[in-house]
């Protein structure tokens, strides 16, 4: 397999804040290092890029949006790329297809590359769709004769024959999308990058382009996805890279990406303490601290046999005087999607957990859940108005084996199907 | 400099088909289109004719009658200002496309000239019937000499002046605004700096203002133009000469600076 991307060491520095005199000042100082044939003064500084939090360090007004990134790519690969927003993957995908360069690094590829950052870059709303097509069709990088070619295609692809003479400022915004989406999955590049444009349409143009996406991709043209719609990644991509704070943590195959990045909080996952720092919406008046799964006994446990009862134990506190309140849990399925949800509804179900002081909850999920990896995700919220006071999503992770306990009946299937095994009565006449 | 040149042979078409984009664009839901191009030159003759014959007496040269001579500096003007606005612009109103996908981004310049050639030729052809009719019905002398045959070169010259002003001023606007406030009212200052409303030999040599006139490469080129059409007008070779080098090392300077900050340039625009 030949490598047709290599990025060698690749960082980009980013400047917070306004441009004005204090960037004249940095620039100045810059000018002057080089002039005395100095480094930049600035690249020793910088922050690794972590969104929600102030800076630390004394000059903290450069921050790295990736930082020393190496990867290759192999011809014929589908690479998602995943991560939580402000990991560095459109920073990435921006240095990929050549809309900015890397502060400092090198990135070398083989071929024509295409990139799909937008749908519709360069439309103009005053032309009609066929000029448009041609437009866009350059802009992303055809020969003229080639989206001749391909024209009757293109607009057969995007379902709008009726208005291609009509301005595309008089389209819907579905009908725009289409036809724009058209152009690009028309292009045939050796190389297409593509951000989470796959997000267009109705249903139904969507399943059409995710189709036609496959479809490049088994000519053994590469792809490069980002998205942060696990299922659509995971059917997709061949092989992924997970990215965090501007750096990669893993690249290997799809499914052991997704699942590094569903189990990736670590500490959560071996003790079910909540890190300060965990991504979370919250409100004032209740914190979740704990959470995590626990074997019939009642002792902490992340990997069950086929067929144990699981329980879930839920710590949190309540900081000052709040309406009574509710516990949810949802448990989420390696691709992402949540699928199952425990929570009682009946209004004396929490009573007692309102009151200010630490709390304690148990839950008891007597339905049988099939092998797999699951990510729990839990909320506490005003049993009236449903405002949150604390919501983690996918903060703690669990196994489940296909192996039952000695006396159990193992899961007779290597491959799971769907989450759960209902309880079900079976009368057979 | 030989890669930028292949780049942009390579997307021939796509420069071609911004060219026809900003022709069509500039003129949807106008009813009288792109006959504005020709009204515009029209009113600003009439009103140079007003004021700066009429009333500040600036004599024309008597064998072109004053509409026709305005009407001539205007559309070699007119050329270069609009050239230069736009490509000064390149950086700041391309953002969300250049953000998005990368192509040369010397496409669009290029672009701008082609569709200011369009704008050209129809202010010029403006000219031509004037100057024919002023022959044929009014009586003037035709007065044009073989210099016309330089004509394409001058306008060569104008939007490889344009290009490389224009590549400049660009590239300094991606961080810092300022230069855009000083081109506002600047391109139209330096049109009195250009012997467009005047003669320029109605300019006593002895002033300061015929030194600031010589040294604005546009004069030089301008002044062949109007000789080209009156015989009476500075023809010099040798600062046509002078002209030429300027233009180039602006074009080259431009061409560099231009070609530095189109990597980057997103981050600061």
């Amino acid at each position: 397999m030949s490598v047709v991307v290599k990025a060698e060491q690749i960082s980009k520095q980013y400047k917070l804040g306004t441009v004005g005199m204090s960037s004249l000042a940095d620039d100045v100082q810059r000018l002057i290092a080089r002039v005395r044939g100095k480094e930049d003064p600035f690249l020793q500084t910088g922050e690794e890029n972590v969104r929600d939090k102030a800076g630390t360090k004394a000059d903290s007004r450069y921050v790295w949006a990736l930082k020393d990134v190496n990867f290759e790519i192999n011809q014929g690969d589908v690479v998602g790329i995943i991560g939580k927003n402000g990991a560095g993957k459109s920073t990435l995908l921006k240095i990929l297809s050549r809309v900015t360069e890397p502060t400092t690094g090198k990135l070398s590829y083989k071929g024509r590359l295409a990139s799909l950052l937008e749908v519709g870059t360069g439309f103009h709303p005053d032309l009609s769709g066929r000029d448009n097509v041609f437009l866009n069709g350059a802009i992303l990088g055809m020969k003229k004769h080639e989206i001749k070619k391909r024209f009757d295609e293109i607009i057969e692809f995007s379902g709008v024959a009726r208005y291609v003479d009509t301005p595309v400022k008089r389209y819907s915004s579905g009908m725009y999308v289409r036809l724009a989406f058209s152009v690009a999955a028309h292009l045939d590049p050796d190389i297409l990058i593509i951000d989470e444009v796959l997000a267009v349409g109705d249903q139904d143009f969507q399943n059409k382009c995710i189709n036609k996406m496959r479809s490049v991709a088994r000519q053994g043209n590469t792809v490069i996805f980002v998205s942060h719609n696990l299922p659509t990644v995971k059917s997709f991509c061949t092989s992924g890279i997970f990215m965090k704070h501007g750096g990669i943590v893993m690249q290997s195959g799809i499914n052991e990406v997704i699942n590094e990045y569903l189990t990736e909080n670590k500490l959560v996952a071996e003790t079910g303490v909540i890190p300060d720092d965990f991504p979370r919406t919250r409100t004032e008046g209740a914190t979740i601290q704990k959470i995590f799964c626990a074997s019939e006994t009642g002792t902490f446990c992340n990997e069950f046999g086929f067929g144990d009862k699981l329980k879930i134990c839920v710590e949190f506190e309540v900081t000052k005087e709040i309406n009574p309140v509710s516990l949810e849990i949802l448990i989420g399925s390696s691709s992402g999607e949540q699928f199952a949800l425990a929570a009682d509804f009946t209004k004396q179900a929490y009573e007692g957990l309102s009151g200010k002081g630490k709390h304690y909850a148990e839950v008891e999920i007597s339905e049988q859940i099939l092998p797999g990896i699951y990510s729990l995700t839990v909320g506490v919220s005003d049993q009236a108005s449903g405002i949150s006071y604390d919501w983690l999503e996918n903060v703690f992770s669990f196994k489940v084996s296909n192996v039952a306990r000695a006396g159990g009946i193992d899961y007779p299937y290597t491959v799971s199907h769907g989450f759960i095994n209902l309880k079900s009565k079976w009368t057979i006449k | 400099m030989r890669k930028i040149f292949s780049d942009l042979v390579d997307y021939k078409d796509l420069i071609f088909l911004f060219f026809k984009r900003d022709i069509k664009s500039s003129y949807q839901q106008t009813i009288l289109g792109p006959l504005w191009l020709v009204i515009q030159p029209v009113f600003t003759s009439i009103v140079f004719s007003v004021v700066f014959g009429n009333i500040a007496k600036i004599a024309t040269p008597a064998n072109i009658s004053p509409f026709a001579f305005y009407l001539l500096g205007l559309s070699f003007w007119n050329y270069f200002a609009d050239c230069f606005n736009k490509i000064s612009a390149t950086f700041i109103t391309n953002s969300s496309v250049f953000g998005k996908v990368y192509f040369p981004r010397l496409a669009v310049p290029v672009s701008i000239l082609l569709s200011g050639l369009f704008k050209f030729s129809i202010q010029f052809g403006l000219f031509l019937i004037v100057y024919f009719y002023d022959i044929v019905f009014k009586g003037y002398h035709a007065a044009c000499n073989v210099t016309l045959l330089f004509v394409p070169l001058y306008l060569l010259l104008l939007s490889l002046f344009a290009l490389g002003l224009g590549l400049i001023v660009s590239s300094f606007t991606t961080k810092y605004r300022d230069l855009t406030m000083l081109i506002g009212f600047g391109v139209q200052l330096m049109m009195y700096a250009t012997p467009i409303a005047y003669p320029f030999f109605t300019i006593p040599s002895t002033s300061v203002f015929y030194r600031i006139l010589l040294a604005n490469p546009l004069s030089g080129i301008i002044e062949a133009g109007k000789y080209a059409f009156t015989s009476n007008a500075l023809f010099s070779p040798k600062l046509l000469a002078l002209d030429t080098i300027v233009i180039m090392i602006t074009l080259l300077t431009g061409m560099y600076i231009f070609s530095k900050v189109e990597k980057r340039f997103m981050d600061t625009v």
